[in-house]
């Protein structure tokens, strides 16, 4: 036998019809020529492979169909999928087209010519009620309820396809899908462009149907972690499963390659030796074992990592123009718009190098300020409308002040106002708050924002050296003057510089020696420190109290930056044998150095 | 009228389904889109009822029509506007490829991976013949369905097995290098 032999049999045999004889024959061949034996066995791979029959229910569909293609003509009849996923099909099949850009059929994609949007949700979705964009009246054809679907490409919604028969769902996920679904074809309704018959690609285009619809996806999962989708995807979906999830429903499903994910810093690896995923991104990266899946990757892939990024990489230049919208526009619960808020403001990496200053953004935030059910997110929405300086923000403010119940919203807005002063208005709020508010140390709070820094310096050292207070109302005074008044409770050392005249050092002098409460004691022994001052180093020496010995050398060997003080350096020479300030000073006190 | 016409129909195409419903399967690469081209199929050849009911050889008129609808689609996919926005030139498999889904490919032996691997590097038309040949369908019927002349077939056959197996080859070592280095890490 030889390799046409081979060929003829592969070509127009049976291989599994040869008797022994032939086969012995077959492999002796097979056994010399590695060409054939790799065709034979990939040919006999080929024909034993295991394929699927056709099920009933698909039969069964397959039917139906064509007895509307019968009653009915061809075209209007495409997809043997279940209502369920008609809707996605839809969805799926318009955002596709609309997010790809002009093309030649476009009607094919979306809709049949003689059928209106409308007409098409109703089979599945039964009447409408009203979109959150309102504005477009329904068709006469919603009430004639034809599930008919409209054609899609047999290949374009392939993801979909996958994730929602092929992978055999489970119930909670089928429940997610539903819940998207419906969200986007809500979405879908809001959107007057749609429900034109057989728009035009540039039309629908125009109209920027695709953005809202994925924005909102992205924006349900990357924020919403209240959100019954991320709870859902949080205890059921993995991170494969949840790619998927993303890429099916993501309108531009063939454009999130491998490539793109990975180019928005998340890579898909499958490994068949392993049979597990590798999936890297979304600011962490793991081996996707079930077993070794640990909450926090959960978290970030799962939760927000991928569904930020791949926001980015899609909206990398109208990002902010749609969670402009999505913020100023009550569509989420408070917590999910201020996460946005804060992605928004923030980019979502750190500190808000970009205030708000559009005036409809001002204007949504000022509502979502005044309607937000729990003080603490009103308080932090107030905070990002008064960093923007937006001058609209200022009158809000003082309503904030003058009238919101939690004690959190009246502080933010008396550290906030502080940006409009000297404006009458916010001035007059101020001086009413200092007089009125039903909490002494917010009254304290905003008399001190109303006076000038100078002002506060002066009340400062004459609380100070006024013997008649106590130690702790003395250094209460201090405190307030260091933190410019924002935090009289807070910790003193953080902010500002105080110039402090002598009497006033000696007063802290007076007060470390004097007081019997530890933290009035820190405070005056930091001031101290913080000048460098040489009261500090007698101190040292004055106090016996091991203890405050200790906190007293790290002070002195924080402040030993006063390098060039020749008198300072022979005194902390002469404190050097104690352990504790040698540790502190050891290398300071290198007499190079002077 | 309608109802007994589509009855007719259905006895006519009902025996052929199951095969039909193989290759499909084999051209696709998965059952979903299987199931998609069969009803494409049988859409189609319900408009081109009835003289081809007259022909004895329904799996053929069948099968050329599955043929072609196949070939549309691949065309389509190749041409239409589902395609890569960025160029469509990326050489990285799509997540939206033919290759089945994630938790499909966890379910299936490592072989049968790679042989969907090799199998994605084939033109549709190599597709197909192999399809009908792995069928069992001999060269007069694969001849009859496609209307290429026998020898023409056997030459495509060969380059179609040939290109299949270098695929196989291919994907294999990938597949080694893969579980390797997913090892060493």
């Amino acid at each position: 036998m030889n390799c046409q032999d081979i060929s003829l049999l592969l070509d127009d045999g049976d291989p599994g019809a040869l008797d022994a004889s032939a086969l012995a024959e077959v492999q002796v061949h097979l056994d010399s020529c590695a060409d054939c034996a790799a065709d034979w066995n990939m040919q006999v791979r080929l024909m034993r492979r295991e394929l699927p029959e056709p099920d009933e229910v698909f039969v069964s569909r397959l039917w139906q169909a064509m007895a509307r293609a019968a009653s009915s003509g061809r075209g209007a009849v495409r997809s043997g999928r279940p209502l369920l996923l008609g809707g996605i099909l839809l969805v799926g099949a318009a955002a596709a087209m609309l997010s790809i850009g002009p093309f030649d059929e476009a009607g094919q994609w979306l809709v049949d010519t003689a059928r209106t949007p409308a007409a098409v949700f109703s089979g599945s979705e039964g009447p409408r009620s009203g979109g959150a964009g309102g504005g477009h009246a329904l068709s006469a054809a919603t009430d004639a309820r034809d599930p008919r679907i409209p054609a899609a490409s047999i290949q374009a919604n392939r993801l979909l396809v996958l994730a929602t028969e092929v992978d055999g769902l489970t119930r909670e996920e089928l429940r997610v899908y539903e819940i998207i679904r419906n969200a986007m074809l809500a979405e879908l309704r809001a959107i007057p462009a749609i429900n034109v018959v057989a728009p035009s690609a540039e039309e629908l285009e125009a109209a920027d149907v695709r953005v809202p619809l994925l924005v909102r996806l992205l924006a349900m999962i990357g924020f919403g972690e209240r959100d019954p989708v991320e709870r859902a995807t949080a205890r059921h979906f993995g991170a494969e499963r949840w790619v998927q999830l993303v890429a099916g429903f993501n309108p531009l499903a063939p454009v999130m390659s491998d490539a793109n994910f990975s180019r928005a810093g998340i890579d898909v690896r499958y490994n068949s030796f392993a049979d597990d995923f590798r999936i890297t991104g979304g600011g962490g990266g793991a081996r996707l074992n079930p077993a070794e899946r640990g909450q926090h990757f959960e978290w970030d892939i799962n939760g927000r990592g991928i569904a930020v990024r791949v926001f980015r990489l899609l909206f990398r230049d109208g990002q902010q123009a749609y969670l402009e919208d999505l913020v100023t526009t009550p569509r989420f619960n408070d917590e999910q718009r201020l996460r946005m808020l804060y992605m928004f403001d923030t980019g979502g990496f750190g500190p808000a190098p970009s205030p708000v200053v559009n005036d409809e953004v001002i204007e949504g935030l000022i509502g979502f300020a005044r309607t937000a059910s729990d003080g603490s997110i009103r308080a932090q929405v107030w905070t990002r409308i008064a960093s923007s300086g937006h001058p609209a923000g200022a009158l809000p403010l003082t309503e904030a002040l003058l009238y919101d119940p939690d004690e959190r919203v009246r502080t933010t807005a008396i550290d906030e106002l502080d940006r409009y002063l000297p404006e009458l208005a916010v001035s007059i709020a101020l001086e009413n708050s200092a007089a009125n508010d039903p909490s002494p140390e917010l009254r304290e709070r905003a008399r001190w924002s109303l006076m000038y820094p100078a002002e506060r310096l002066a009340e400062v050292e004459s609380k100070l050296v006024d013997t008649n207070l106590s130690p702790e109302e003395r250094t209460r005074a201090l405190i307030l003057a260091r933190t410019e008044g924002l935090s009289p409770a807070g910790d003193p050392g953080q902010l500002g510089f105080l110039n402090l005249a002598d009497s006033s050092l000696d007063a802290l002098t007076e007060i470390a020696v004097l007081s019997e409460d530890p933290a009035t004691v820190d405070i005056a022994l930091m001031e101290l420190g913080r000048r460098g001052d040489m009261r500090l180093v007698d101190l040292w020496f004055e106090q016996l109290d091991p203890a405050l010995r200790s906190r007293m050398a790290i002070l002195l060997g924080n402040y030993l930056d006063v390098e060039q003080n020749r008198e300072l350096y022979e005194r902390l020479r002469e404190i050097e044998s104690d352990e504790g300030i040698r540790r502190q000073m050891s290398d300071r006190l290198n007499p190079r150095r002077f | 009228m309608a109802r007994s016409k589509l009855a007719r129909f259905r006895k006519l195409v009902e025996p052929e389904l199951a095969l039909l419903f193989r290759t499909a399967c084999r051209l696709a690469g998965n059952k979903a889109d299987a199931e998609d081209l069969v009803q494409e199929t049988c859409l189609r050849a319900w408009e081109q009822l009835p003289h081809p009911a007259k022909s004895a050889h329904v799996d053929r008129w069948l099968h050329r029509i599955l043929m072609n609808c196949f070939i549309d689609g691949a065309r389509r996919k190749r041409d239409g506007p589902v395609q890569a926005i960025d160029g469509g030139d990326d050489p990285t498999p799509q997540l939206a490829s033919a290759a089945p889904g994630p938790a499909d490919l966890m379910q299936q032996d490592e072989q049968a991976l790679v042989l969907d691997r090799a199998w994605e590097t084939l033109e549709a038309n190599q597709k197909l013949l192999l399809s009908l040949r792995a069928e069992g369908l001999d060269l007069a019927e694969i001849e009859a369905i496609t209307g290429i002349s026998r020898d023409v077939l056997r030459a495509r056959l060969h380059r179609a097995r040939r290109r299949l197996a270098r695929g196989l080859e291919a994907e294999t070592e990938a597949a080694a290098q893969e579980a390797n280095s997913g090892r060493n890490r």
